[in-house]
């Protein structure tokens, strides 16, 4: 590995990883204030690029950046209200119910969700009209498409943003004192149904933002929902329940698999044939070794239990 | 013994007690199901490839339910472990030149490993941190056969040849897996009301009690993985010898997910769950297959491909089981049952 | 006894054993012994360390520092499941029955130590495994006979109301046939009358069977009345040890329930 190779793979893994990030502090929110692990989340990444390239599309009459702002407004409402339609209409039911019944229920929806877009949209790739030049910038000395640029910043900017919100603001708080010890804060008067909803029209929206940012550098098609799988990888490395956790394992996942995947498929051959797609399955393969060594996440909090 | 249950406990001894089907009704019943059984090629003529299709996922949810139903670890990989048994049986087969009698257990004996492999972790790694290892799990695996084997096609596998008779027909293959069906499912629940069962059932209610009791969770967690893969390893083989090609598709995350759902739908903790859930998914599954096009037709949304029909009825069905009967059909089979018992009073 | 190997006459010995929970010092150097068939009370304010002590007994916890024997043999390092085949049980503050299991299978359970059918004996179960499980299915009759619980052999444990499911639990662990029996606070929250027959089955256990215990109890009345010998513990130490009368008088004894730290005063006063 030459070192202008690892520096470019670092750079553009840094890029893709700020969005992997921002996916997963949607997944880490839902997780941290309602306790489900949502095996659905992909498909609201697919969700959100797919909707987003109609909605513009359905804006052409204005100019493109123009339309590409109401598509993105457009889309981000339907997320925020598909969030909240799954939380009333399919989680509130489930309320209490075992572990494996709500992870069954996300991986339910997420083939409804999946189903309904291959049926409107076949499957095919779509991409948005150029809204951003298609010209390549250096980054560090490295060349960057510019397009990437653009989503890292903004993923970026959300990050922080997000983490502002849940600092200070109302619901924010509300949040998080829901996510330590959920019946205390009912009882100090947070409403949970109300924290649940916002909680996942929160990840659907933050799923949708990914969604939007990764078409607009990559093109959107179904492979787009094993981006949510990263985004479990990463949280998986930060622990389930750690949100600037979540934001350095989105990251690393997207620095490892840039880097090690990219020099996996171009360089090592096994029985003589060489590794087609390892990047796609890098991400897992740091689950699995993550999970070997701290089973709980990096900066996941272990319960000890009491007898 | 009576043909009903009778008013007040007329057992006599703890035997009695613990069969499985302790009164005559019942023991009929199932001596009537296993005549069925063997009658059925008469009785469904063409349509026992449907039955062919059941039995084989049958027997891979029966591992599943095992791990998740009885052990209580969640496992999303359970279609990797089909594929394990499929292409041992097929690599048997074809370059060890074994028999399909040799193959059948060996595919068998290395899914049992392979799944005590991947369930050694499983005392450190639990709940949702364990179901995404078997996610991560699954995709590896359907990663290697496109990498290592199948590539992007499939691998023809040759067919099943039992003592010199091959097995080219489905009526043929219906005996065979019809046999192994119900050994295996009659080995599972025999487990489930001794030893085994019973440690398995108290490491899913409360594992630190069991522990004190005397389980060996590091043990009976593996096992379960092990026992489940095994199961899954045998319908792999069967199913291998009976598709007569098998690829990455067959054995995908879809199709771990479609093995949940038959646990699901079929009834968690049940023994009799695993063949009612599977019976349920693989016939929707084909009938499915058969009017997906109608379905697409009248309703625009759904589309032309079969699987986004397929996806939208499976995620739904899923979603209202959860809901309104977390039990599956097995518990809406005992309603039945008990309204049998009691028949003819109302309670 | 510091030093040297234990008398037969010992069931358990615990030495100078120590355990931390990131800082905080739950046991601290403790020290004592059983002998065979007695019934010891471990007393002490909420948080004392009482029930740490019984997690290291049965290997929940690992000590950072001390030894466990049992039955003359050093069992500091073997796993929990380890130890309960060297035979020790315990019922736990908080039942921890198996809930989707009906009362027959919990405490069938408590018979798995005993269990010998292998994989295929279980599976084939004709023959060798349904003789076993016969086998085991007659000693847990006598043990639903002794806890007269008979009306609810096939309920499952979730539904049965709170007293009936801390008799199912000791039932469960005497179907271990333990050689020590470890009971956290077996009485909370029960009614008059169920304290009554619970204590009623302990002391037929110690009388008839002999059987060597340890009870953890908040409720003074029961444990003057039962107990051998009393420990009593504040803050992970022993500050008193002896025949009940004694301890109950015992100047540090009644400063850790009644001082300014704790004061929990209704304690020692025998129950709320």
């Amino acid at each position: 590995m030459s070192g202008q190779f690892v520096l470019e793979g670092v750079v553009v893994g840094l890029a893709v990883g700020s969005i992997y990030a921002l996916i997963a502090v949607g997944f880490t929110v839902l997780y941290k204030s309602t306790k489900i692990l949502n095996l659905a989340h992909g498909e609201l990444v697919l969700f959100g690029g797919y909707l987003a390239i109609a909605a513009t599309s359905a804006f052409g009459f204005l100019p493109t950046p123009a339309a590409f702002a109401a598509g993105v407004a457009v889309t981000l409402l339907a997320a925020a209200a598909l969030g909240f339609a799954v939380e009333r209409a399919v989680m509130r039911p489930l309320f209490g119910q075992p572990l494996l019944s709500v992870i069954i229920v996300t991986l339910a929806l997420g083939y409804v969700v999946r189903g309904i877009m291959v049926g409107i949209w076949s499957g095919e790739t779509r991409t948005f009209p150029p809204v951003i030049p298609a010209t390549v910038v250096r980054v560090a000395g490295v060349p960057v498409s510019l397009v990437g640029v653009w989503s890292a910043a903004a993923a970026a900017t959300l990050l922080v943003t997000f983490s502002l919100f849940f600092r200070y603001s109302r619901w924010g708080i509300a949040m998080r004192a829901a996510a330590n010890e959920q019946l205390t804060a009912s009882t100090l008067g947070v409403s949970l149904r109300r924290v649940f909803a916002y909680a996942w029209a929160f990840a659907a929206v933050a799923g949708a933002v990914g969604g939007i940012l990764l078409g607009l550098w990559l093109g959107v098609n179904f492979a787009l929902a094993a981006v949510g799988l990263k985004a479990l990888a990463a949280v998986i490395l930060g622990g389930l329940d750690s949100v600037p956790g979540a934001i350095l394992g989105g990251l690393l996942v997207g620095v490892v698999e840039t880097v090690l995947g990219g020099y996996m498929e171009a360089h090592v051959r096994v029985l003589g044939q060489p590794l087609h797609g390892f990047k796609e399955v890098t991400a897992y393969l740091v689950i699995l070794l993550a999970l070997m060594v701290r089973p709980h996440g990096l900066f996941g909090t272990e319960r000890i239990e009491r007898l | 013994m009576a043909y009903a249950r009778p008013c007040g406990d007329f057992k006599t001894s703890y035997a009695q007690d613990m069969a499985l089907l302790d009164i005559r009704l019942y023991r009929w019943g199932f001596l009537l199901l296993l005549a069925a059984m063997v009658a059925a090629p008469w009785v469904l003529g063409r349509w026992i490839y449907l039955l062919n299709d059941i039995a084989v996922f049958a027997i891979g949810a029966v591992g599943l339910s095992l791990v998740m139903g009885f052990a209580g670890q969640i496992s999303l990989g359970h279609a990797a472990f089909m594929a394990v048994g499929a292409y041992t049986s097929w690599f048997a087969t074809t370059h060890l030149k074994l028999p399909f009698v040799a193959a059948l257990p060996l595919s068998a004996v290395v899914a049992f490993a392979v799944g005590a492999v991947v369930g050694l972790p499983s005392l450190r790694i639990k709940g949702l941190y364990l179901a995404i290892a078997t996610l991560a799990f699954q995709f590896l695996v359907e990663y290697l056969i496109v990498q290592t084997v199948s590539g992007m096609g499939g691998t023809p596998v040759p067919p099943m040849d039992l003592f010199g008779v091959p097995v080219n027909t489905e009526v043929r293959f219906w005996y065979v897996v019809a046999t192994v069906w119900v050994v295996g499912a009659v080995f599972a629940t025999n487990l489930t009301r001794t030893r085994v069962g019973l440690a398995l059932m108290a490491v899913r209610d409360r594992d630190y009690a069991a522990q004190v009791l005397g389980v060996n969770l590091l043990y009976y967690k593996t096992l379960a993985f092990a026992l489940g893969a095994a199961y899954a390893g045998v319908a792999g083989s069967l199913f291998a010898h009976y598709n007569r090609v098998i690829g990455a598709e067959h054995f995908s995350l879809a199709q771990s997910i479609d093995f949940v759902a038959m646990l699901v739908i079929g009834g968690l903790g049940s023994v009799w769950g695993p063949h009612l859930g599977a019976a349920f998914v693989r016939m929707l599954t084909q009938l499915l297959k058969m009017w997906a096009p109608v379905l697409g037709a009248v309703i625009p949304v759904l589309g032309r491909a079969t699987t986004s029909v397929h996806d939208v009825v499976f995620g739904v069905i899923l979603i209202v089981f959860l809901i309104w009967e977390p039990g599956g059909l097995a518990t809406l089979l005992r309603k039945f049952k008990r309204y049998v018992d009691l028949w003819p009073f109302p309670h | 006894m510091a030093e040297g190997v234990p008398l037969v006459d010992t069931v358990l010995s615990v030495r100078r054993m120590t355990v931390r929970f990131a800082g905080v010092v739950a046991v601290s150097d403790l020290s004592f012994s059983l002998h065979a068939g007695e019934l010891l009370g471990i007393i002490g304010p909420n948080g004392a360390g009482k029930t740490s002590v019984l997690n290291c007994i049965n290997g929940f916890y690992r000590p950072q520092a001390g030894q466990v024997f049992f039955l003359g043999r050093d069992i500091t390092h073997l796993p929990p499941h380890a130890r309960a085949s060297t035979g020790i049980a315990r019922t736990f503050q908080n039942i921890a029955l198996y809930p989707h299991m009906t009362v027959l299978q919990n405490i069938l359970s408590g018979r798995l130590v005993h269990m010998r059918s292998s994989l295929l004996g279980c599976g084939v179960y004709w023959g060798f495994g349904q003789r076993e499980v016969l086998r085991h299915r007659q000693r847990v009759e006598e043990i639903i006979d002794f806890l007269e619980i008979e009306a609810y052999r096939d309920h499952r444990v979730a539904e049965l109301p709170y007293g009936i499911q801390k008799k199912v639990e000791l039932g469960r662990a005497l179907a271990m046939e333990p050689r020590l029996l470890l009971l956290d606070e077996p009485m909370a929250g029960m009614t008059v009358d169920e304290k009554a027959d619970m204590a009623r089955y302990i002391l037929e256990l110690r009388e008839v069977r002999g059987l060597s215990m340890i009870l953890i109890e908040h409720d003074m009345g029961v444990v003057m009345d039962l107990c051998d010998r009393l420990l009593a513990m504040d803050y992970g130490r022993k500050i008193a040890e002896g025949p009940p009368k004694e301890v109950q008088q015992h100047p540090d004894v009644i400063r850790a329930y009644l001082g300014e730290e704790h004061g929990v005063a209704e304690e020692v006063a025998g129950g709320p």
